[in-house]
């Protein structure tokens, strides 16, 4: 087992390197540099000064220079300066990470805690009405945007009840009941929404596993039905549930971004299309970077817990 | 059903559409839904109906071109590195996981700002955003058709492998490749619409459903949250529908993953 995960995590460095080039390829992709976008905003500069703040920028410079030089500073951990507030821009992400790891992480319990329930009480219930409202509620769950979902929470708490989300961020150690107030809406919508593709596989899969002749033995001999399901059906019914939570993942930080932006959590994503928006492109490129890394380290992560929870996929 | 009727509306927008869906009727500002105006009409009175069947004009435009750039850019790689195989297939396989790495939305996020909103890019970014996940795919459906007989057959007697490759191979995988199409068409439309609701998709005028819901006409909501659920159930409905469409042509054509839901 450690053999594989040494290989595992050897294969991961041809791949972060890739990443570190495809994100500074992203950002050149278009012609034409960070100063000329800042200028058609309406702002007018002599041509002396846009060489100055080219050159002050680096980007007079070719592009493998560049190239080169960015390589070098990610690995002294500097990225350069924000083109819109002039500061570090790692400082910046470093503030940002822990916000939207928070939500990330109180999303997943929520999903979590909502979906596995829900999908074996759905697989017990086989074809009751019951079971085809919770399917067909998340069937229409996987399709409805979150943002749509997000929007009308606000626009019917404000409606109905003149309720307001509370906006903007409180580090967990400093307030935790207000931390929690702030976080759980947000969390709750993306964790539903992640935990529609979860309740269907952990209903498929309970109903495989009940088929099975252990499961038959197990009541034969007497087992109360709970035991069955805990000690028989669940242990083995989880583990494809745990593969595609980690597919999932890639999806949730989708959402995060989206999330972030509507009930105003200084999170990664907010800072993203705030960089966007600024035409920030030192910003931008560091936090790209970032989801490029956060998804590679948690997809090494979801491979390795394989081998731990799966036996037969135990690798050497 | 949704898709046909999502289809009629997008073809026949303007003889659907009752009204022309940027004409802003004077002093009929936030209105509820009534004979003139079916599902009432937004703080600058325009009529909400005729807006909707316009934005399936969009939605549907965007989800088309970028499934097929995606599918086709994904279905060549995923094809190519397969059946090749060997030192190519791992190197194209590396620079596909670090192309997976970037999470859909943050791809077509830096996509979208680097070649600018317009109608075109928004499908380029999302057709690109695909591309991985649909190459992974058809690599794997590529990796097992290729052990088959007919494949060592048609090289014995001496065809070429670009004629192995087209003729032989990407027939018996197109069953997958339209599958995951129809699902990815879904998923288009519904990234179309979370860049619209950000405000980096096609850009306004043009009546896009994520648009509807985004900052300009939140505000409105509150005074008239009709304005919000109309734009809403009409992405949720149509990509609802592309789904249920995926999953039934998968029943229908790859019996091997029937019951994986």
């Amino acid at each position: 087992m450690t053999g594989y995960i040494v290989q595992r995590v050897l294969l991961m460095f041809p791949t972060i390197f890739l990443v570190v080039t495809l994100t500074f390829a992203l950002m050149h992709i278009v012609p034409g540099d960070a100063v000329l976008a800042q200028i058609e905003e309406g702002t007018n500069l002599r041509p002396e000064q846009m060489e100055l703040m080219r050159e002050r920028l680096g980007l007079d410079k070719p592009l493998y220079v560049q190239y080169a030089e960015w390589l070098w500073g990610l690995l002294k951990f500097d990225a350069g300066v924000s083109l819109f507030t002039g500061r570090p821009v790692i400082d910046q992400l470093l503030r940002a990470i822990p916000i939207s790891i928070e939500l990330i992480i109180f999303s997943q319990i929520l999903s979590i805690s909502i979906a596995i329930p829900v999908g074996v009480f759905s697989a017990i219930k086989q074809d009751t009405w019951l079971d085809y409202l919770l399917r067909t509620t998340s069937i229409a769950m996987l399709a409805a945007p979150s943002f749509w979902i997000a929007t009308l929470v606000i626009i019917f708490g404000a409606y109905w009840f003149l309720w307001a989300p509370p906006i903007g961020y409180v580090p967990f150690w400093e307030d935790p009941i207000t931390n929690l107030k702030q976080l759980f809406l947000p969390s709750a919508i993306i964790g539903l929404n992640g935990s529609a593709t979860k309740m269907r596989m952990t209903r498929s899969t309970v109903l495989e596993v009940l088929r099975q002749d252990y499961v038959r033995t197990a009541r034969a001999k007497g087992l109360s039905e709970t035991m069955v399901l805990v000690r028989h059906v669940m242990k083995n019914a989880l583990i494809p549930v745990i593969t595609i939570w980690g597919a999932s993942i890639a999806g949730l930080v989708n959402g995060s971004i989206i999330i972030e932006n509507i009930f105003g959590l200084p999170g990664v994503g907010r800072s993203m299309i705030t960089a966007i928006n600024n035409s920030d492109m030192t910003q931008l490129q560091i936090n790209v970077l970032f989801y490029g890394f956060g998804i590679m380290v948690i997809n090494l992560i979801v491979d390795i817990s394989y081998t731990w929870f799966d036996p037969r996929v135990r690798y050497s | 059903m949704v898709i046909l009727i999502m289809f009629a509306a997008a073809l026949f927008a303007p003889l659907v559409a009752r009204y022309d869906p940027l004409y802003q009727h004077a002093g009929r500002i936030l209105e509820k839904p009534s004979l003139d105006f079916w599902m009432g009409t937004d703080h600058l009175g325009r009529d909400i109906y005729s807006r909707i069947v316009h934005g399936a004009k969009v939605s549907i435009t965007v989800g088309f071109v970028s499934v097929a750039i995606g599918t086709a850019g994904g279905a060549l790689i995923g094809l190519v590195s397969g059946f090749q195989g060997g030192k190519f297939d791992l190197y194209v396989q590396r620079f596909v996981d670090a192309w997976i790495a970037f999470p859909g939305l943050v791809l077509i996020l830096v996509l979208v700002s680097m070649l600018g909103p317009s109608l075109l890019n928004v499908s380029i970014a999302i057709g690109i955003g695909s591309m991985p996940g649909t190459s992974r795919l058809v690599r794997s459906a590529v990796l097992s058709t290729k052990e088959n007989e007919y494949i060592v057959a048609a090289t014995a007697i001496g065809a070429s492998r670009v004629r192995v490759g087209a003729r032989h191979i990407l027939p018996n995988v197109m069953a997958p490749i339209i599958i995951v199409a129809t699902v990815s068409l879904g998923a288009a439309i519904l990234a179309e619409s979370s860049l619209s609701f950000l405000g980096l998709g096609v850009p306004p005028p043009a009546p896009t459903w994520g648009g509807m819901l985004s900052r300009e006409g939140r505000e409105f909501m509150i005074i008239q949250p009709l304005l919000g659920l109309w734009p809403g159930f009409a992405i949720t409905a149509v990509v609802m529908a592309f789904n249920l469409f995926g999953d039934a042509l998968r029943d229908v054509w790859d019996p091997r993953l029937r019951g994986a839901q």
